[in-house]
Parts: structure tokens; sequence; C-alpha cells
């Protein structure tokens, strides 16, 4: 008995009172998210600090007397003279693959009623991008699904492409459509057991959006079995602006550790004209001088700061890369507007969603003229380069002469044929929401137009043709079309391939 | 609501500075500057005076070290914890006691905005988050 004593006495003797020093301060004010706190002497720029309650602020204004911090969370129980605390940390968030399928808030915390996230790794949100070194040219495509904009405005692996458009245009359709084709692309992939297949997870951030939007944006993904590959960051309406204008930071670190790791990743943004109405509302709280439209002076900051963190990573760093489609609502298809032009210029281009093309049934709605990717070609495969060449140049022709075309019948022979071309391009890129098309099945459509096999069909009937086209290629040419996919070319052989096929098709659809 | 006119914060910032004697707040130099006020009453007087108090308080939290509690504590302790602080901040720096049967065992010292934890309340707490 003695001995255990003496044991215990011995443990206790080793045991040293820990002392540890706390920065404290103490509330002045709380309204609208932003607390005032006097004291905080230590606090650094970004930093934590710690409410009571367990609620969290983020230091953001450090000034001579008070230190300006938004509130992360409920700040209602709050009150003036509460003790703050720093924590020495910048604000982090869980990453990983465990988040894969999963919802949750701006600091990462799930709100899917699906228990906690099983992951140790956590990532700060506020990171500086990757610097020239490490970076390399966007050479891989992201595949879209959507014809218009894999053929004419390819998007790279690590490319930053804005999607803008005025409400109601098929903007996060274009981003939803994007996510579900990755995750065909992803399944397609496994399920083919290619050692070098990299799959390609995404991330929608849901900033300042309807909680119904949000569902049903979380339920169609779920129908067309893209949750899995996916993590859904929500900063909805109802919540506070602190936690709105963290959200796209927070998904973009939970995308860095795809990129850090060597993986592939895309993340949308929907959309960053709420994400900077949410910045005005806190940088205006905090007396921060405002500027044109009242947004404070770095508002432009706010955003290249944010994409610049999207990157491919060359093969000594990884090789992994995180791809941005930002969203910009414009108001009554103003894109000269602040927010608009900022975000313009920060991107390598821009899918412009006309209204106009909506209302007439054109859907995708996409400007052929104002839309453009600045890494082009580059990031797409030969066989769609093969093809689809000429087809902007064509479209955008079709456009002016379709204006011209009003003021006169007389057309001569050359300028119908276009005009008929054109029309029946726009016809074959009318897609349905939510169903993207394989690369090669897109190549085999225009391959069909680009060689004048769509000229006897009816403009009318050229969507019934192209879903009736798609069906035969993907469920009778599977060969052909496995074969395209493997040699991303064009070949004589894969020619004569497509020629036969459309043949026979021909002769069905008649 | 304290001022924030930027020419009265500047001035009330000013009196603090000239009320300072070897870094610490001289009562002799207080008393003369309110007497000085008494004699001759600037504009604004309330508000210079608000100001003056708000960040003379602050000056004084400086050197005053509150030590809280619980258990019991020895003189020779508390002249031990001033000279470690005075050390530690470069100035002279007087404790003053406050018991708090909350903190279980142990000590607490604020000095300005810094607090040094060393009870089993702060370390449970600590514990407790961590946990979580």
């Amino acid at each position: 008995m003695s001995t255990i004593i003496e044991q215990i006495e011995e443990e206790i003797a080793k045991l040293e009172t820990k002392t540890v020093k706390e920065n404290t301060g103490n509330i002045i004010s709380v309204a609208d998210g932003v607390a005032k706190i006097d004291g905080l002497s230590e606090v650094m720029y970004n930093e934590m600090v710690e409410f009571p309650g367990n609620v969290y602020g983020i230091a953001l204004n450090l000034e001579a007397d008070e230190v300006g911090t938004v509130i992360l969370g409920d700040p209602s129980h709050l009150k003036e003279g509460d003790e703050v605390k720093t924590t020495g940390r910048l604000l982090s968030v869980p990453v990983g693959k465990a988040l894969l399928g999963r919802v949750v808030d701006a600091i990462g915390e799930p709100v899917d009623g699906k228990g906690p996230i099983a992951t140790d790794e956590i990532y700060p949100v506020e990171k500086i991008a990757p610097g020239i070194i490490p970076r390399e040219s966007v050479n891989q495509p992201v595949q879209t699904g959507i014809m218009p904009i894999d053929v004419m405005t390819p998007v790279g692996r690590g490319q930053r492409e804005l999607i803008i458009g005025d409400r109601s245009t098929g903007k996060t359709t274009i981003a939803i459509d994007t996510i579900i084709n990755q995750a065909k692309i992803n399944k397609q992939g496994e399920a083919s057991g290619a050692p070098d297949y990299r799959p390609l997870y995404s991330i929608y951030v849901a900033i300042g959006q309807k909680n119904a939007n949000v569902a049903r944006t979380l339920g169609v993904l779920e129908k067309h079995g893209a949750l899995e590959y996916t993590i859904i960051v929500t900063a909805p309406a109802s919540d506070n602006p602190a936690n709105q204008y963290i959200a796209p930071y927070s998904g973009c670190a939970m995308g860095e550790w795809f990129l850090e790791n060597g993986m592939d990743a895309l993340i949308v943004y929907d959309d960053l004209s709420k994400h900077a109405v949410a910045y005005r509302h806190i940088s205006l709280i905090l007396k921060r001088p405002s500027g044109r439209e009242a947004f404070p002076g770095d508002v432009f900051y706010l955003h290249a700061r944010l994409l610049e963190r999207s990157a491919r990573l060359n093969e000594d760093n990884g090789g992994g890369s995180l791809t941005a489609l930002p969203i910009i609502e414009t108001q009554a298809s103003d894109v000269s507007a602040y927010i608009p032009t900022n975000v313009i210029s920060i991107t390598d281009g821009q899918i412009y969603l006309e209204p106009d093309l909506f209302n007439q049934g054109i859907r995708p709605a996409i400007s052929v003229g104002l839309s453009v990717s600045r890494v082009g070609s580059a990031a797409q495969i030969k066989a769609i380069k093969q093809v689809a060449g000429k087809v902007k140049l064509e479209l955008a022709q079709f456009g002016e002469l379709q204006a011209f075309a009003q003021f006169g019948s007389d057309l001569d022979a050359r300028t119908k044929a276009q005009l008929d071309r054109g029309s029946r391009i726009v016809e074959l890129f009318k897609q349905p929401a939510f169903s993207p098309i394989p690369v090669e099945i897109q190549l085999g459509l225009l391959w069909t137009m680009q060689n004048g096999h769509f000229d006897d069909i009816e403009v009318s009937k050229i969507v019934a043709a192209s879903e009736s086209l798609q069906e035969f290629l993907s469920t009778r040419k599977e060969d052909l079309m496995k074969k395209v996919l493997a040699e991303k070319e064009l070949t004589e052989e894969i020619e004569d391939g497509l020629k036969t096929a459309i043949e026979e098709w021909k002769l069905i659809f008649s | 609501m304290l001022s924030t006119d930027k020419q009265l914060v500047q001035y009330a910032k000013k009196l603090v500075q000239i009320s300072l004697e070897e870094g610490r707040v001289s009562d002799e130099r207080v008393n003369a500057i309110l007497q000085t006020f008494a004699a001759k009453p600037p504009r604004r007087l309330k508000t210079i005076l608000k100001l003056y108090l708000y960040y003379l308080k602050r000056e004084l939290r400086k050197s005053q070290a509150v030590i809280e509690y619980a258990g019991g504590i020895t003189q020779d302790r508390i002249e031990a914890i001033e000279k470690n602080l005075s050390a530690r901040y470069g100035r002279p720096i007087t404790a003053t006691l406050s018991e708090n049967p909350e903190l279980v065992a142990g000590l607490r010292v604020s000095v300005a905005d810094d607090v040094y934890d060393a009870t089993v309340t702060g370390n449970l707490n600590n514990l407790s988050q961590l946990v979580n």
C-alpha cells in the first residue's frame, strides 16, 4: 500500500501547473454581426478571436483604441462588456475527402444532419496563392458536357472561367451540369480501372442564396449521383454577412487540399455578386471608407486573392489543380458595372448568358460574341479541335448575317448557305438542363454537322435529330465512341466509322 | 458613448502623457490638471474629462496587476509576482488582490489586456475545448 501512495505522490510532484497567457478585451458594441472591442492589444489581422459561448470572430479592423471584428455564428447572447480572447490562430476549416457528399456551413460544420465529419486535417481559410514557380500552364480539359462551352469556350484544369448573366438565365445550371458531368466521367474512369485516371472533385459554394435553392441543387446532385464527388458549402441569405463573406474562402481551402495533394478539383462560387454585397455590408458597419457603388476600396483584392488561389501545379509540386467557376449576376445585362468588370478582368475568360437568347428558347443562352476563354484550344482534346475550329466564326458570322437578312429577302446562295448552317448549329447547341453530353458524343454531333449530314434535315427538326443521334451513338456505336475517347484524335479510321454510323442512323431517323 | 472627435481624443491622450511621472500616473500631476481645468475650463470640458478618465484608467491598468486567487496566497508570493511582472513589462507594477472561489485553486493575474491563468477552472476549460 505504501508503495502505491509513494507512486501517487511522485506523480503529483511531477505535475506542473501550466500557466496560460491570454490577451483579452471587452466588447464595446455589437451590431449587425460586427463587434467593436476595447483591448486585444496583441491581436493580429485576420486572427480568430473567441467570444463567450463558443462563438468566434475575425479581427478585420485594427485601430488605435479598438478592434473591429466580424462575428461568425449567433451573436444574440453577446453584450457590452463581455470578455473576448485572442486565439493565436487563423480561421481554419476541416478539409479532406471525408467532406465529399456533405453539406457544410461557412466554418466547415456539417448542416446536413449526417453527423460529424471524420477528418483530422484543417486548412486556414485565408492563404497566399501559389507563386509563379510551382505553376504550370493550363492544358488539360474540364469537360463541362455543355456543347457550346466545350466547343467554343473550353475550360481547362486550373482555369478561372466566369459565368455571367442576368437573373434566371441559367448560370447555376451551367455550373451544376459541369459538376454532374465530372461525376459521370469519374464513375467511368473508376470503372475502367485506368491507373493514370485523375478524378475531378467538385465544391459548390452557395453564397447568400435561398435555402430552397440550395436544397434543390442538393436534390439534383443527389439524383444524378454527383453528390458523392461534391462538397457543398452554404452560407444562405439568412446567414450573417460574416459567414457569407468567409464561405468562398472556406470552400477554396477545401479545394486547396485537393490541389496540394496532387488531385484535381473544381470550385463553383455561386455567386460573387452577393459575396461583394456581404463584404460591403461588413465594411460599412466597420466604418471603412466607401468608394464606387458604396463598395470598399479593397473589393477588387477581395476577389483577386480568392480567384488567384485557383491554379494548376507542375509535376514537381504534385500536379494538382483547382479550377474555379465564379458566377456573377448582372443587373439589366450591364456587364460594365463595378463588380462584373472587376471579376471579368481577374478571370481567364467568361461565359456570358443573354436574357434575349434565353427567352427565345436558346438554352444554354450563351452569347457567342461576348463569351471567351483565354486558355482557348490548349484545353481541348485534339479531336474536338479538329471539328470545332470554325464553329465560333461561323456562328459569329451567322449572328451578323441574320441581323442583315432581316432587311431584305434577296440573298445570294452563299449567304443563304451560311444562314442555314448557322441556324442549324444554334439548334444543335440547344441542350436541356442537367443532361451533359459526353465529349465523344459531342464530337460525333459536330462531325455530322461540319460534314453537312444535317443539311437535309429541317431546322425545326435538328433538336430531335440531335437527340436521336446521341442515343444512336451511345447505344449502337459504343465501340466507335470508346475508340474516339481512347485515341482523342480524329483518325481516318474513326472518320470512316463515323461516316458509316451516320449513314446507318439516317436510315433510322428518316 | 465616448466621443470620437479626433482632436479631443488627441488632447485627452496628451493629458495622460502629462500625467505620467517616470512611467507611472502621478496623483500630483493629475490634481494639477484638474485644478487648471477648474480655474480655466476649456470648451467641451465634460467630453474632455470623460476621454481623460477613459485613457487614464487604461494607463493605470498597465501598471496594476489584479491577482485573483482561491485558497489563500502569501505575501512573499505577491511580491514575487510583482517583481516578475515589473521585470517582464519594464515598468513598476503593483498588485491588488481579489478572492475568487470559482477558480477552485490557483491564481489568475491580469495586467492590462494580458491574463495569466494558472487555475484549475482555467485548465478544465482549456481541456474541455480540446475535447470538443
